[in-house]
This record gives structure tokens, sequence and C-alpha cells, in this order.
């Protein structure tokens, strides 16, 4: 080991003694928010990624339908980020396509394409906790994650799986979403989030979600090959099969545009 | 006829197609290539609930079917594609409802920071929900939909730039589509029939006319913008009677120039949208402001989370008052209710209110929609009709009062 890199890992290694002595000095509230802050800086630096979604919804009778969606993800820095999903299936709503700029504060920006019309729709995003296209997945569910969308309190650690947990109670800043609280399971190793318990209004335990097989990407990017969601209350199920992951493709702001949408194939 | 209207002008019409999109186009090779077929297949049934008003229309229930597929090819990693979308219709009772239009055959280069489209093609301009005065690329397919929500292809050379500051169409429209009319037999037409070969052009170059338009749209926050001008043939006609020297025995469209400028806004507000459309036109020697303007706010979550509600109020305007008889919505009050049940089959229903401020005349109409299993999807739509001054053109419809039944199966 050169002398370059042998400083370096003395400097990477100082900053996690400092960052974890920090973290035990911190109150729950200043603990839970440097886990949150810590979840995006490890994933910081994915650029842009391409994915496929099949959503397979399940009701209490266990009948299932089924739907397919093309993801396709920016990231922006300083902001919240960008995506553009396109709809396979169900047939009726094949070449739907759905663009939205996420924000760290505010609203929103979503566009829908209709192809039958060939128009493009500016919606309202304030539909935070309806549940998308009939799944146990509320919109709010889908949207990427921003620290500060949220305020936080550590609760505890907990082991889950082979590994060990930070606890996390995360409370919507957002008056619009339909939870009073989510409380996140989110390992130590990676900040991999492996479960979430939703809470509704009322704080009555709504819905589970599970992330499960973890996979990496470019060295360092962990995505879930599998979620599923639970909602307690009605007895359906969502799950969400991911495939063909790729990062670093090549996506830009160009691809991400009203004009983009009504291309999208 | 229309049908035979349209197989006449047919060859010359997809010929222009073919030339425009075989000139800049250099054909793929098949290993790079992305090819996809989708579309649907739909039978229809339309009951009225009056005998036919007029001499010559059939008061038989309607039954149709449509066949509308889609063929896209891809190729140079999405910088070049070729879309081709034809459609048909064949109907029980209308001769001018069965037919045929190429809706798209349309070449598309993407560049990063320029797309450029031949070939014939769709466009869409406008926010509004119950019409769209700045949307006038397309010509409409009335006997599809008596409120232009379908179109006709239209033959096109586009160039749009993506410069930081929006997006600049540039088109060059050669070739002018006639509009669709129900035949004599067709039932949502006037008292009397449109003979659409007894067209006539303002213009010497009649369908020939080549028409441009620029336009320029841009999102500033929570404001979705365009601005446009467009010069050329007005897709809308005015309708004029014929006679063989006696009474009148048909209306023939008479098809003007027209220049205009416009601009089309939305404000997306929480849970708030406020749109408008507004246009200047010159059109034989009269310059008039035609507009549409609305609300809708949406409440989600309703009945514990069974449905979103979309409520909309829109007013249509036109400076000429009640002598713009080329305009039903001159001065209509429309108002509607958007149900979105929040469930696997999409169930959706739409109702809709319109009433003429000026003569009193009122329409509803109701559509609702849901999906069943993965590739069908049945829909009932019903409109009424409640429109007696002479001087209102829905008053024609008067007697038109319907339900229809579609199922489409989509693949």
């Amino acid at each position: 080991m050169n002398f370059a890199l042998k400083s370096a890992a003395a400097v990477i290694t100082a900053t996690l003694l400092a960052s974890t002595s920090a973290v035990f000095a911190e109150t729950p509230e200043e603990k839970g928010m440097a886990i949150a802050q810590q979840t995006k800086i490890v994933d910081e630096g994915w650029g842009d990624s391409v994915a496929e979604m099949k959503m397979i919804l399940r009701n209490a009778d266990g009948q299932e339908s089924v739907r397919d969606i093309r993801i396709r993800s920016l990231e922006v820095d300083g902001d919240g980020d960008k995506s553009l999903s396109i709809f396979d299936k169900p047939r009726d709503v094949k070449g739907t396509a759905f663009l939205s700029f996420s924000h760290t504060v505010g609203n929103d920006d979503q566009w829908l394409y209709l192809p039958a019309l060939k128009r493009v729709k500016r919606i309202s995003s304030r539909n935070k906790s309806g549940p998308f296209m009939g799944s146990e997945f509320a919109y709010e569910d889908l949207s990427s994650f921003e620290v500060e969308k949220f305020t936080y309190q550590y609760l505890r650690d907990e082991p889950c799986g082979d590994e060990t947990c930070f606890v996390v109670e995360q409370y919507p800043a957002d008056k619009n979403s339909g939870y009073k609280r989510r409380i996140v399971w989110i390992d130590q190793s990676e900040y991999r989030m492996h479960k979430t318990e939703f809470y509704n209004r009322r704080d009555a335990l709504l819905k589970t979600l599970e992330a499960r097989n973890y996979e990496q990407y470019s060295g360092r990017h962990w995505r879930p090959t599998e979620m599923h969601m639970i909602n307690h209350q009605t007895g359906k199920s969502t799950v969400l099969q991911w495939s063909n992951y790729a990062f670093q493709t090549g996506l830009s702001d160009s691809d991400f545009s009203q004009n983009s949408l009504k291309r999208a194939r | 006829m229309a049908h035979v209207a349209w197989q006449q002008a047919a060859p010359k019409r997809t010929l222009l197609a073919a030339a425009l999109v075989a000139s800049c186009v250099s054909l793929p090779t098949a290993a790079e290539t992305y090819t996809a077929i989708s579309g649907n297949f739909a039978v229809e049934g339309r009951f009225f609930s009056e005998d036919a008003p007029y001499v010559g229309q059939s008061s038989d229930n309607v039954t149709s079917l449509s066949f509308a597929p889609e063929l896209y090819i891809e190729w140079g990693d999405g910088v070049h594609s070729l879309t081709l979308s034809p459609f048909l219709r064949v109907d029980s009772v209308d001769a001018a409802r069965t037919h045929n239009d190429l809706r798209e055959l349309l070449y598309l280069y993407a560049g990063n920071s320029v797309e450029f489209r031949a070939g014939v093609g769709e466009v869409f301009w406008g926010v509004t929900e119950f019409q769209n005065p700045v949307d006038v690329i397309n010509q409409s397919d009335t006997v599809e939909d008596l409120f232009g929500n379908a179109k006709l292809g239209q033959p096109m050379l586009a160039m749009t730039f993506l410069p930081e500051w929006g997006v600049v169409d540039v088109m060059v429209l050669p070739g002018f589509r006639e509009r669709s009319y129900p035949g004599v037999a067709g039932r949502l037409r006037a008292g009397l029939p449109v003979d659409v070969n007894a067209a006539t052009y303002e213009s010497d170059d009649e369908d020939a006319h080549v028409d441009y338009a620029l336009r320029w749209s841009q999102t500033l926050g929570d404001f979705d913008v365009g601005v446009h001008a467009f010069s050329g043939t007005n897709r809308n006609p005015t309708l004029l009677p014929v006679s063989d020297g006696g009474a009148p025995t048909a209306l023939a469209p008479f098809y003007a120039q027209m220049e205009q400028v416009g601009v089309d806004v939305q404000a997306t507000l929480g849970a708030w949208l406020w749109k408008a459309e507004w246009v200047n036109r010159e059109q034989q020697d009269e310059r008039f402001g035609l507009a549409q303007a609305g609300v809708e706010y949406s409440f989600y979550g309703l009945a514990d989370g069974l449905f979103d509600l979309g409520v909309l109020v829109e007013l249509g305007w036109d400076e000429r008052g009640v002598d713009a008889t080329d305009n039903l919505l001159q001065n209509d009050l429309g108002a509607g209710l958007r149900f979105a049940f929040n469930d696997e089959a999409s169930s959706e229903m739409l109702l809709g209110v319109i009433e003429d401020q000026d003569t009193g005349g009122r329409s509803a109409q109701l559509e609702a929609s849901r999906r069943l299993g993965d590739s069908w999807r049945v829909s009932l739509d019903a409109r009424w009709i409640d429109a007696s001054d002479a001087t209102d053109p829905l008053s024609a419809l008067d007697g038109d009062d319907h339900v229809q039944l579609t199922l489409e199966r989509f693949f």
C-alpha cells in the first residue's frame, strides 16, 4: 500500500470514527436525521438508472393482476430526483407515460402523457396517499426518498436477518401524507431499508413493506429485487419485482422533458 | 359520400406521406431495430331514445366495429423511429361513418437538442377540457367524436428546437384534410346532411394549400405556457346551404383561410388547476377573439379512499357572440365531475353538463369505463341534449339523445 492510499484510508477511518462518535453524542432526533442523511450519502453518485418493474396485485381471495412498468431515473444535485415511467401493462394503458420531478421542498412537478389523445397533461401532485394503479403502494411510497421530507427519531438497534438494523421513526413533513409516521429498519453495514411499517393518520398500523434480495450495482449501489407490501386492514398485498437494472446509461436532463415524455416507448 | 371522397384522395395523400418519409430516412438494418405492435379492436352499440328526426335518417340502433393497430419501429439507439397507425371503422347504418384514415405514418428523428418529424401525424395543443381553441393543427374526425377528440392524420414537416428557454416547434403543413360528417342515414347531424363533395375553399389552392405554424412552450415553475401563431386553412368550416334552385337540399363546407395567434396556460397550484386558452383570429376580413377558461379542483381519497373527485367549471367565449355559427361553445358554461375509483380495474366516470348562456340550450354527458381482466375495457357513454332555440346549432341534435356501449380489446 503506497503512502497516498494509506493516508486516504486513514482519513476515511477517521471520518467514520468521528461520525460514529457524533451519532452517539446526539439526541434521538439528531441520530435519526444522521441515519437518513447517511442512506442518501452512501448511494450518492448513482447518476442515472433504468429498470423494469412488475407489480403483482393480490386481493384477499388471492386473485392476481399485473402491471408492467419501465422506469428511468436521474439523480439531481441539490434537489429531488427525476423519473419517467412507461406503462406496458395493463394493455389499455399501454403507452401511457408519467414524468415526475421530485423536490426536497414544496410540491413535486408531474406530467402524464395520454397516447390516445397525444396529450401531455400537467397533473396535481397533491395526491400523495392515493393508491398507485389500484395497488397497495401509495404514490408517496414510490416517490424518491429525500431527507427533507421527514423529521426523525432514532428508536433502537435491532437484529434484522444476519444484520443489525437501526430502527428509526419518520414523520412526514407534508400534511397531505396519508401517514402519521413510518418505522423503518435500516441495516448498519450498507444502510439498506429492510422493512417499513406505515401508520395511518389515526396511528393504526396500516401496511408493512419488506425489501428482499438486495443486489449491488456498479460495485456500490444496492437495490432490492423484490418488495412486498401487505395491507393489514384489507388483507390485500402487492409485490414489486425489479429486473434489468442498469446504472450510468447516459441519460440526461433532456431525457426527462415533456418532449421526451411524448416520445417515450 | 365522405368515404368515397376519402378513397379517391387516399392514394395521393399516402404517396405524399411516403415521399416525405423516404426523402429523409436512411433505412435501418434489421439487426439494430426494435419493433412493437399494439392497438385495439372495438365493438360498439349505439341506442337512440327517439326516432330519427330528419328525412333520410335511419332510426335503427347502430352496431359498429373499429380497428386501430399501431406499428412502431425504432433504430439507431432510439434516435430514429417510424410509427404507422391506420384506423378503420365499419358502421351498420351510416356509410359515411364506415371510413378509414391514416392517423400516423411518421418518421421521427430525436436528437438531443432538435427533433424532426416528417409524414402524417397528430399534434395536440391546449390545456382545457370542454374544447381547445388553440388546437388547430389536425382536422376533427367528427363521425368518431362530435367534440373533436378524434382527429384525422395531418401531413407535416416539423422541426422542434429544444433550447434552454423552452420548446420551439416550427411546422409546415402541406395538404389539408376535410372534416368528416355523418351521411344522410346517420344520426347526430343537422337537418340537412353535409355534402362533403361540395366543399369549397377560400384559397385557390384548395386542399393543397400549405399552412404554417409556430409554437413556443415552456414550464415556468407552477405554470405551463404555450404561445403559437398559425397561418392557413381553418379546419373548422362554415356550413352553407346548397340547392338546385329550390329549397336547400344539403350543406356544403366552406373552408376559409385564417391567421391567428394564441396563448394557452395552466397553473398547477396544489389541488387547483387553473386553465385558459385564448386565440385572436383573423378570417375573411374579420378579427375576433375566442377563449376557453376554467378551474379544476381535486378531492383525493373520498369515502375512506374509495375514489378521487375532480370538480371542474369552464366558460367558452367567442367575441362574435351568437353569430359564431361555427362555434358550439360561443358563450357556454360547462361543469364536470370526474370520478376516479382507486380500484384495480381503474374504474372512472365523467359527468359533464354544458349550458348555452345565449340560447339556454343544454346538454349532458356521462362517460363511464372500467377494465375487464388485463386486456379489455368496457365503456358506457350517454348524451342528452335539450336545445330548442333554432339559432343554436345544438338544436339540430335535440332528438338525438343516446346511449353507447363499447367493448375494447387491447393488444
